[in-house]
């Protein structure tokens, strides 16, 4: 045990191992987010082409849509990253950050549709029928009063598709990029300290404190979109 | 003020974004535009390893011995031990894998290798406490039966692990071979008691012992008739390089015959290298 905090002191005494912590730190943030927003903005366009009112138009659109949440969702997050890595983008040269973000960013497009498409669902069809019945176009309707309630809905769950890719982008150490998870693996090896478990704890730290961070705002949010509720815990 | 809340939100929303992107966009400009890419996996002190983010070692050396003979620029990358193989066979983002690989008859049927520059023996890494039973200064691996082996996978530690249970010594003695990521992980692996004994690369060992103050490591021999007859478990590392490419090839042989050259004190390029990424030497 004394030999345990030993290490830890090692660690935070040694500026390169936080350096390389921080650097680690930085690239996980940067796959992460843009994967997020790849997944957001894909993720929302299959949403939409999924409960859409059934046309003759989109029966294509509507089938692929289905194909493909059904594939990315049931196959490992490990396997479409090796997939991308060693087939897909299997081009020379190809900066592996942008081959890293593509993977997770269609991979969180499409547990981000399910949870759009759950929101939206939520809202009862009734208040459509009524909208209709006011003689409102459909997209007012959408916009005006499905997309406000919806989102109350989507963003908790949201919140939880952050976390999860946030963390999931450590499995890109697998094919060699430095993040957070890779420097841990660095700073532990055989050169450095010759033990992987102090620097894993810190790395933990690291993940721990970001998704602290990023549950306060999604709570902040949620909160602001509530206030109208009638909830106890709002009085 | 609804309005000026939501304009405050996306401005900040556009400014992450922006700085994110530029952060991505340096990092990609550092990467591109290499003639060749040679693949490797990092940690394997002292051949290659970290230094402040950078891969360095011995055949990160090599390498760039290499691109300044060819006059070509050569990118070394970092990817999982046992896909380094696949890779430099198939030829679409590697042309060569510098890793420490030993030559063995499996792997020269995938692709072409260099010359051997170095040689090395198999260490069994134990808990101090729990030492198998020894035969003086090695351990043979009739020792080793029954317990539960680990190596890190793909590794010829591994491999030969898995060709003794298969049909060597250590055939029906229940001993079981765990593959783990690294051959650090398999040395905090015996700490944490999920296996006995680890089976690693000499200089691999060596570094692992030295700081984990519970651990030892003794060479791995195969048995003889009489103690003096055994003889250890060596290998020979080489480069393996893709079937196409033979002026890479031939500049890599080039290059390493020249290092392989004893100077005046019989000393090699290549021993002097390891010496100095082990820190055993004043450079």
């Amino acid at each position: 045990m004394n030999n345990f905090f030993n290490k830890i002191v090692e660690l935070f005494s040694t500026p390169e191992y936080i350096d390389s912590l921080l650097h680690g730190f930085l690239l996980t943030m940067q796959i992460a987010y843009f994967a997020l927003l790849i997944g957001i903005f894909l993720g929302t366009i299959i949403a939409l082409v999924d409960v859409a009112k059934p046309s003759k138009w989109l029966a294509i659109p509507k089938f692929i849509c289905r194909i493909y949440t059904t594939v990315i969702r049931g196959t490992p997050m490990a396997l479409q990253l090796f997939i991308m890595f060693f087939v897909i983008f299997a081009i020379k040269g190809f900066p592996s950050i942008i081959t890293a973000i593509i993977a997770f960013g269609l991979n969180s497009a499409a547990y981000t549709a399910e949870v759009i498409r759950g929101g939206i669902l939520s809202v009862d069809p009734g208040q459509t029928e009524a909208g209709l019945a006011l003689g409102l176009s459909r997209l007012t309707i959408f916009f005006k009063i499905v997309a406000p309630q919806a989102i109350k809905n989507i963003i908790p769950a949201l919140g939880n598709e952050i976390i999860t890719v946030i963390k999931e982008t450590a499995i890109v150490s697998m094919v060699g990029m430095y993040d957070l998870n890779m420097a841990a693996k660095d700073i532990g090896s055989g050169q450095n300290m010759a033990s992987y478990i102090v620097p894993m704890f810190t790395a933990a730290l690291f993940y721990l404190a970001t998704i602290y961070l990023i549950t306060f705002i999604v709570k902040k949010i949620e909160k602001s979109l509530r206030k109208s509720d009638l909830r106890a815990e709002n009085k | 003020m609804h309005k000026v809340k939501r304009t405050l939100y996306l401005v900040l929303f556009l400014l992450v974004t922006a700085g994110m992107g530029m952060s991505v966009w340096w990092s990609i400009n550092g990467e591109k535009g290499a003639d060749y890419i040679v693949e490797t996996n990092v940690p394997f002190a002292p051949f290659e390893f970290y230094e402040n983010r950078e891969i360095v070692g011995v055949d990160v050396d090599i390498v760039s011995r290499v691109a300044e003979k060819m006059n070509k620029t050569i990118q070394v990358k970092n990817v999982e031990f046992d896909v380094i193989i696949d890779n430099v066979e198939a030829g679409r983002i590697a042309d060569a894998g510098a890793a420490g690989l030993t030559i063995t008859p499996a792997r020269s049927e995938r692709v072409n290798f260099t010359i051997p520059y170095y040689n090395s023996v198999q260490y069994v890494i134990y808990n101090q406490e729990i030492p198998p039973s020894l035969r003086d200064d090695h351990v043979v691996w009739e020792a080793l039966a029954g317990s539960k082996l680990g190596s890190q996978i793909g590794s010829t530690g591994y491999l030969f692990i898995e060709d003794e249970i298969e049909n060597g010594v250590l055939a029906g003695t229940g001993t079981v071979l765990k593959g783990i990521d690294s051959h650090q992980l398999a040395a905090d692996a015996i700490l944490a008691h999920i296996i006995d004994y680890a089976v690693a690369d000499e200089l691999a060992a060596k570094f692992i012992i030295d700081k984990n103050p519970g651990l030892e490591a003794l060479p791995l021999y195969y048995s003889g008739a009489t103690r003096e007859e055994d003889y250890p478990v060596e290998e020979s590392y080489a480069i393996a390089v893709n079937r196409d490419r033979t002026e890479l090839l031939e500049a890599f042989n080039e290059v390493l015959s020249e290092m392989l050259t004893e100077n005046e004190e019989g000393v090699t390029e290549i021993d002097r290298l390891v010496l100095k990424y082990m820190g055993l030497s004043d450079e």
